[in-house]
């Protein structure tokens, strides 16, 4: 009755079939006879452990949250830690790549609507409470990791930007550099726990420039 | 600070003030405000042979408590010996830092061998205990005194308010629901099996999840209730008894935190000794390091480290038992929500800030995650109901 082992082939096979088809398969299958990757993977897309089917904010459904890309991938260590040497550069490589600029060169934005959003952790969130973007803008989350400014209490997961502007002033190579790490941290940073916030469009060109005028504008509360 | 002139000689500050009037003729003026003025530095830290062998005879001193606390290898015999061995060529500020380096070195070897003996008591103290019922605060508190954990200690008003806990309320009126025969067909969950018997409760949730053969699964408390409710006493899936999961007064939070609570004190121990019950705490370790999702999180992301905040909250760190213990300890009365909370609600709750595809109660998908992260406080003692912020 049990498989002698799932082959990843067959699993991404099992992905492309209906509920039903597989629902009907699921009792045939001997969870011991896998890897854990293959049982994670199968537990994930096929025993209904998840809300696959919702729909999301940026069109499609859960399942395509759920499908991991090449970077989140590679950076999976299971037990924790990095790839090697070689692995980060090539993340690096990519990541670069996957950078976009402005049409009018990299601009800061609105300081205060930069801070409204660098401190709002609205967006994205579904399962048994979809956030709708109708009704607030998407946030940035940037206080959930990082200590922003002394005014409020910001979180220690990522380095404090305190002071981020006034430490390292406005010229070109600065606004290059802040567009850069929250576009796709993984440029400077390869396999960082930053989302990449422009290269997966989860902030768009507006609210990337009014938070990068947050954090290096000479006026903003974060450079007092 | 003395400026040696001879070993075992020295002059004050005073007599320096007024030399012999003989001698200060035969200077000049200017050589005598030299000679001051190189002194006043050299007088700030310069050692007498009198401190700098008072220093190696403290560092002889503690070396022998040290040898007697039980600390075994140490550079410091060197180190003295170094101090000695610099004492006739008259440095004797360096033999008083080599001399000082010394002590200080084994007092810190002796505080560090005294914490670690601590810590094993502790541990023996632990393993002893497993089995006896204790109350949550005592739980936590010892959890404290044997560890330093900010994680632990980030809220004084909830050490405070734990003795009272609605989650103790909510426990209590679990009790008649669980005893009491219901459902349609009118039987107690007494008869319901939670792994250590039909009705055993005592140590049963600290070695959940687990494989029951009844059902061929590895089961979590939740899924197991369910299923006992629905075979045993016959409620159908859709009933509010087993359909509402959530909230002080649901039936399933009740009866939850009192099966629960008949745990605190035991120390995490679930099983793994059927290949099911490996699988699925594995793979739930790929879960739990798994990135995904619109912000590339995994559980690892806020879960690797000790002594991390998201925003003001002080995170708990899952290779660190003493605090995933209490990580773990649902149900907890969650002060922020002010409700009693369950397992599941805390997985759903992560899934649904990584920005990833809900979460689904009682699903193996679940359920190999709470493997994982079980096993990860094995050892620990439970907090049961706990109270978190």
């Amino acid at each position: 009755m049990s498989k002698q082992s799932i082959p990843a082939t067959l699993l991404v096979g099992l992905a492309a079939l209906s509920l039903v088809a597989v629902s009907a398969i699921a009792d045939e299958v001997d969870y011991t006879k896998m890897t854990p990757e293959e049982l994670a993977e199968y537990l994930i897309f096929e025993t209904d452990s998840f809300r696959l089917d919702q729909e999301v904010q940026e069109g499609g459904t859960a399942r395509q949250r759920m499908v991991q890309d090449d970077l989140q991938k590679t950076c999976s260590i299971v037990g924790g830690g990095r790839p090697d040497m070689e692995t980060l550069l090539e993340v690096s490589k990519q990541a670069r790549e996957t950078i976009v600029y402005p049409e009018d060169g990299i601009q800061l934005g609105d300081w205060e609507r930069g801070r409204d959003l660098a401190w709002s952790g609205y967006g994205y969130r579904v399962g048994h409470n979809v956030d709708d973007h109708e009704n607030n803008d998407i946030g940035g989350n940037c206080y959930n990791c990082h200590q922003i400014a002394t005014d409020r209490t910001g979180g220690t997961l990522g380095p404090s930007l305190v002071g981020f502007g006034k430490i390292r002033g406005t010229s070109d190579a600065i606004k290059k550099y802040t567009y850069d790490v929250i576009y796709n941290s993984h440029a400077a940073f390869p396999c960082t726990n930053m989302p990449r916030f422009g290269s997966t469009g989860y902030l768009d060109e507006q609210s990337i420039a009014d938070i990068m005028a947050y954090l290096l504008d000479p006026e903003s509360p974060v450079n007092q | 600070m003395l400026r040696t002139l001879l070993p075992g000689q020295t002059v004050s500050r005073d007599q320096r003030s007024t030399p012999p009037g003989g001698r200060l003729q035969r200077l000049g003026h200017g050589a005598l405000i030299a000679l001051l003025v190189a002194l006043i530095p050299l007088a700030v830290w310069a050692t007498t042979f009198e401190q700098a062998k008072s220093a190696i005879d403290e560092a002889k001193q503690v070396r022998e408590e040290a040898i007697a606390a039980g600390v075994s290898a140490s550079p410091t015999d060197e180190m003295i010996e170094q101090a000695e061995s610099v004492l006739p060529s008259r440095q004797y500020t360096r033999a008083r830092q080599y001399a000082e380096w010394a002590r200080r070195q084994d007092e810190l070897a002796m505080e560090l061998l005294a914490r670690q003996e601590a810590r094993e008591a502790a541990g023996e103290v632990a393993k002893a205990e497993v089995g006896t019922y204790r109350e949550p605060l005592d739980v936590l508190q010892g959890l404290i005194d044997r560890t330093s954990s900010d994680y632990l200690t980030q809220s004084d008003q909830n050490l405070m308010m734990m003795a009272d806990s609605p989650a103790i309320w909510v426990a209590m009126d679990g009790e008649p629901l669980f005893h009491e025969p219901r459902g349609p067909n009118n039987v107690s969950l007494e008869e319901c099996d939670f792994g250590k018997g039909p009705g055993v409760l005592e140590g049963a949730y600290v070695e959940l999840p687990r494989y029951f053969e009844d059902t061929g699964k590895v089961m979590d408390l939740e899924t197991r209730l369910v299923h006992c409710m629905v075979t045993l006493q016959g409620f159908g899936p859709d009933d509010p008894e087993v359909k509402q999961r959530h909230g002080n007064g649901s039936d399933h939070m009740k009866l939850q935190a009192y099966i629960a609570s008949q745990s605190s004190g035991y120390a995490w121990n679930p099983p793994l000794d059927h290949p099911l019950e490996q699988a699925m705490r594995d793979a739930g370790e790929v879960m739990f390091f798994r990135r995904a999702g619109k912000a590339d999180f995994s559980c690892n992301t806020c879960h690797g480290d000790t002594g991390k905040r998201i925003r003001a909250s002080v995170l708990p760190n899952k290779n660190f038992p003493e605090e995933w213990s209490k990580a773990i300890s649902w149900p907890a009365f969650r002060v922020g929500h002010d409700q009693v909370r369950s397992s599941q609600h805390r997985v759903r709750g992560c899934y649904w800030q990584m920005r990833q595809a809900g979460s689904i109660a009682g699903s193996d998908g679940s359920i190999a995650l709470l493997s994982f992260w079980t096993d990860a406080a094995r050892g620990a003692p439970a907090i049961l109901p706990d109270m978190k912020r």
